[in-house]
């Protein structure tokens, strides 16, 4: 029934306070002027519910819309698009509520809030979103119901109780839906990637880059192999191949599809299961060499395992690899020409060196011994590299000496070009952590590392990793074991003498995988495999929907049955509960109280037949009668004095 | 053919929602009884959740289906809770007093739960687009008086019609409700016409303004005391000379009390008559004055109190429908 008593200030308090959770998320991506309007807008209208004011004209509203879109455009220089989108959607709500007279438009903000709280996944699928978006659902509900009580104002847990046994009752239909209703993949139409940076790899390396991102806990992605994990020397992850020597730094070059695999296996095939996490690029992290291709994806010349789509969410495919291999033994001069190109200009010195050297050394293996032994012999590993001038190579090689992985790849791949070495650098992750709660290997971005590849007449390209020169430990046993405690988190587990802290740690990472596994991955092809699971392949959406609706019936029927058994079960006043716990007292000495007989008569056939009981019997009984029949006034104090009276009572 | 078709209907409309009239009390609200629609509220709440369905499947948000799917499946479980807040409800009637014309009449129903508590359920006469509904909560195991209120338009005796008891709680997604119909009625007296002046000193006579003016009568005589004379009236220093329990008498006329009569009033329609002698029944019992009434066919003999009052408005209100139903 649509009146404007139902906007209450307590109401409004509770629909503004329920709005602010949900928008709360987005704070840190807005324009601080959009949070100031919205905050504005949420107090004014609680300040105009407490002191019973007019909402504001059509005519302010209109120009504060407008200057909201104004100022829009302003930031975002356009009104389309996820980011614009979110924020216009946010301040358009805030300013609804100011323009809120009626119960309906309570009702609109509500459930238009369930859509803000939609937009938060957009940037977090977490656990942690995941559960404060629902506490959030639970405050709109509750608000929603507040809004539904008409004659009476109702206390926080007549608004939170029933909100929260409603989404209860919910939670097994959800879950059948989630499971069974029929996913489509892919966008339904093309959706605008707003710049969103995420951690990770990218096509270019220049001097401190891998170690800038060595710093970050994130995870990078998890993997389930098969059979024993690899040994960790051999857990090279190959990710971007870097060919062009280009500046400061290396870049990749546009490479073409290859058709068909090229290697010879040394070992045999291990196989694995990736999860990756979201980064937003096109490129998948195999164990070096892949030997299949997940679907959807392809294979460069170099190697270099690509998507056919940019990894926006989370995406597990199954592959395997030979962790010894030997590719591209009989390449071609014109192919390889490629990698002996440089830019001379810059770092002269180092060029310089490498002609050097090959003169010294005309064998390319005894020289790549050389330089080995050079690495290690005199130059240190560090995560905080000296910031490096115009000639990095140079100043790196012949000045600081002080270097993180790329400073070693990118040197050590031009010293064999100026050499005349076809060489390469190669980016991806090395190493990761067994998590003993899920079995998996967590590659995490600070296991970030860049190599090289050198390529050799008959053995083809092989891995040269001059960091492992530098410190064997870094691959052997990994980043804490070579530069000691990376960022807050690890700090902390480190100083956790008990193992409490990790243990919870692994047992968390294990609980995300499996979130990630049976939620946040959860996709179409998820869904098939999982029918597979039932036996039946190549299901249609015929089976599927009867699926559902079996779900459905099973999981809502039930939940309903129950509520409505619940519901038609006859309750019992408390006067009449106790009372009749005191006759089955009685009833058990063999007193029973006929159905027709008044609690006055009964009292008379205690005092024949069990006079022992008599004295206590006739104050319950009095109480009884006092607090069946009393006025109304004093009802519920002689209520409480008899059932107190009727629980103390024990029969002779 | 208008009217066929309102009739052919109602008709329809009676067998679907099995309207059985009037109902023995106390009428139980079983599921054969409550009808449950989704609301327009119900329909806009449908609408976000496609919204957020399209929004999920765009951006492949996996915890977007699960907000979607969660807060479906609270829509349709939010049907069987508005449904449950009605069900197994116990309704009667309760006592409706009489009113005037132009006041308010108040039909009572009393509800009893015999189960969980209940909350917001309303009460609004059927079939009317604007009725004003009233609304109360129902403790557990307990009893609740709701109220409904109209306005009496006219005198005679007015029917309530058939309610309809309904809820939208908790979410005012659906709308539940079911009709009941005790046939109950307020008998409306008519609206008393001050136009009518002082009391008619007689009746009987020519009419001619001779009216009895409170404070300026004349001691006539004395005689004997009958129930119903007041304090006032007792001529105590008699009964001091020990001449027993006697009581003044005032008035022009010994004879004849005063009477009320509807020829009398020559020079008005009906409805006016009707209005003037209920104003005077009003003043006469205000005054004390024991009177009569006298309507064509009707004949109240004078006398004075609560009973006698409201058996003359009756006849007032009633009067010309045969069989007590307001034309």
């Amino acid at each position: 029934m649509i009146n404007s008593s139902a906007l209450t200030l307590a109401n409004v308090t509770w629909l503004v306070a329920a709005m602010g959770f949900v928008i709360a998320p987005h704070v840190q991506r807005l324009p601080w002027w959009a949070s100031a309007v919205c905050l504005a807008a949420g107090a004014w209208r609680w300040w105009i519910a407490r002191n019973g004011l007019r909402t504001p004209g059509w005519l302010i509203m209109g120009g504060i819309a407008f200057a909201i879109t104004a100022g829009a455009f302003v930031e975002y220089r356009k009104l389309f698009g996820r980011e614009v989108g979110v924020m216009l959607l946010i301040v358009m709500l805030c300013l609804k509520l100011l323009e809120m007279r009626m119960k309906r438009d309570a009702m609109v903000v509500i459930f238009l809030g369930f859509f803000l709280a939609l937009t938060n996944f957009l940037y977090s699928q977490t656990i942690l979103m995941g559960a404060y978006m629902l506490v959030c659902v639970w405050l709109l509900i509750a608000t929603l119901i507040g809004f539904n009580r008409i004659n009476s104002e109702p206390t926080i847990r007549d608004r939170l109780a029933p909100a929260g046994w409603l989404l209860l009752q919910s939670i097994p239909m959800m879950i059948v839906f989630f499971f069974l209703f029929p996913r489509i993949s892919g966008p339904l139409w093309s959706i605008p990637q707003d710049g969103q940076a995420r951690t990770g790899l990218s096509d270019s390396m220049s001097p401190g880059d891998i170690s800038k991102l060595s710093q970050s806990d994130a995870v990078a992605f998890r993997v389930e192999f098969e059979g024993a994990v690899p040994n960790s020397t051999d857990l090279y992850w190959r990710g971007p191949v870097l060919g062009m020597q280009s500046g400061r730094g290396w870049r990749m070059y546009d490479s073409l599809p290859v058709s068909q695999f090229k290697y010879t296996a040394l070992s045999p095939e291990v196989k694995y299961r990736v999860t990756m996490q979201p980064h937003n690029k096109t490129w998948l992290f195999a164990l070096d060499i892949p030997s299949s291709l997940p679907p959807n994806s392809f294979l460069l010349t170099d190697y270099q395992m690509r998507a056919s789509e940019p990894v926006n969410s989370l995406k597990a495919y199954s592959i395997g690899s030979h962790v010894n291999y030997r590719i591209d033994a009989d390449g071609s001069p014109t192919e390889l020409q490629k990698y002996l190109n440089f830019n001379s200009r810059i770092n002269p010195r180092t060029i310089a060196f490498g002609k050097e050297m090959r003169e010294k050394y005309p064998d390319p293996k005894v020289l790549i011994e050389e330089l080995m032994k050079m690495y290690n012999r005199e130059f240190t590993y560090t995560l905080e590299p000296p910031p490096l001038g115009d000639n990095p190579m140079d100043e790196f090689l012949f000045g600081t000496k002080l270097g993180f992985c790329e400073h070693y790849a990118g040197s050590f791949a031009l010293i064999m070009r100026a050499a005349g070495v076809p060489a390469r650098v190669v980016t991806g992750y090395q190493g990761g952590e067994v998590n003993p709660v899920s079995r998996m290997l967590v590659v995490r971005q600070a296991e970030a590392h860049a190599w090289t590849e050198v390529w050799l007449p008959d053995l083809g390209w092989l891995r040269v990793d001059p960091t492992f020169a530098v410190s064997p430990l870094r691959i052997n046993r990994g980043m804490s074991a070579a530069l000691g405690p990376v960022g807050v988190f690890d700090n902390m587990v480190e100083a956790d003498k008990l193992g409490i802290l990790r243990s919870l740690a692994y047992t968390w990472d294990a609980v995300n995988s499996e979130w990630n596994r049976w939620v946040v991955g959860f996709n179409q092809d998820r869904q098939r495999g999982m029918f597979e699971g039932f036996g039946i392949p190549d299901v249609d959406w015929r089976t599927m929907a009867m699926w559902l609706i079996g779900g459905v019936f099973v999981a809502g029927g039930g939940v309903g049955l129950v509520l409505l058994a619940l519901a038609y079960r006859n309750r019992k006043s408390p006067v009449d509960a106790a009372f009749e716990r005191f006759c089955a007292q009685l009833a058990r000495q063999g007193l029973i109280r006929a159905k027709t007989e008044g609690p006055v008569d009964f009292l008379k056939r205690i005092e024949r037949e069990r006079p022992q009981d008599y004295a206590e019997a006739k104050k319950v009984i009095d109480a009884y009668v006092a607090a069946r029949y009393a006025p109304t006034a004093s009802e519920a104090s002689s209520q409480r004095r008899f059932i107190q009276l009727a629980r103390r009572f024990r029969s002779a | 053919m208008g009217d066929f078709s309102f009739a052919l209907r109602q008709r329809i409309s009676d067998w679907i929602f099995r309207a059985r009239i009037p109902e023995q009390p106390p009428v139980v609200l079983t599921q054969k009884r409550i009808f449950i629609i989704p609301t327009r509220t119900g329909y806009f709440f449908a609408f976000v959740l496609v919204l957020l369905l399209i929004a999920s499947v765009n951006y492949a948000l996996s915890l977007g289906f699960l907000l979607t799917f969660l807060l479906a499946s609270m829509g349709g479980m939010s049907m069987l809770h508005t449904f449950r807040n009605l069900a197994r409800l116990s309704i009667s009637p309760g006592r409706t007093e009489p009113t005037f014309a132009g006041d308010i009449a108040h039909f009572h129903l009393v509800m009893h739960n015999p189960g969980v508590a209940r909350f917001s359920v309303g009460v609004k006469r059927a079939k009317l687009r604007d009725a004003e509904p009233t609304f109360g909560d129902i403790a557990p195991t307990g009893s609740s008086n709701l109220s409904l209120n109209m306005i009496a338009e006219s005198r005679g005796c007015m029917p309530c019609g058939r309610l309809e008891i309904f809820t939208e709680y908790p979410v005012g997604l659906f709308h539940a409700w079911s009709y009941v119909d005790f046939g109950m009625t307020c008998l409306v007296y008519p609206k008393p016409d001050p136009g009518a002046g002082a009391l008619p000193i007689s009746a009987t006579g020519s009419g001619e303004g001779n009216i009895l003016v409170a404070g300026d009568e004349e001691f006539q005589s004395l005689r004997a005391y009958r129930a119903g004379d007041t304090l006032r009236q007792i001529a105590w220093k008699a009964l001091a000379r020990e001449q027993g329990l006697l009581v003044k008498e005032f008035g022009t006329t010994t004879s004849a009390d005063l009477w009320l009569d509807y020829a009398a009033l020559v020079g008005f329609g009906v409805e006016q008559r009707l209005a003037r002698l209920t104003w005077w029944v009003l003043e006469a019992e205000r005054a004390l004055v024991p009177y009569g009434l006298k309507l064509p066919g009707v004949t109240m003999q004078p006398s004075m109190g609560r009973q006698h009052r409201d058996q003359c408005l009756e006849r007032l209100a009633l009067y010309g429908f045969q069989d007590g139903t307001a034309a």
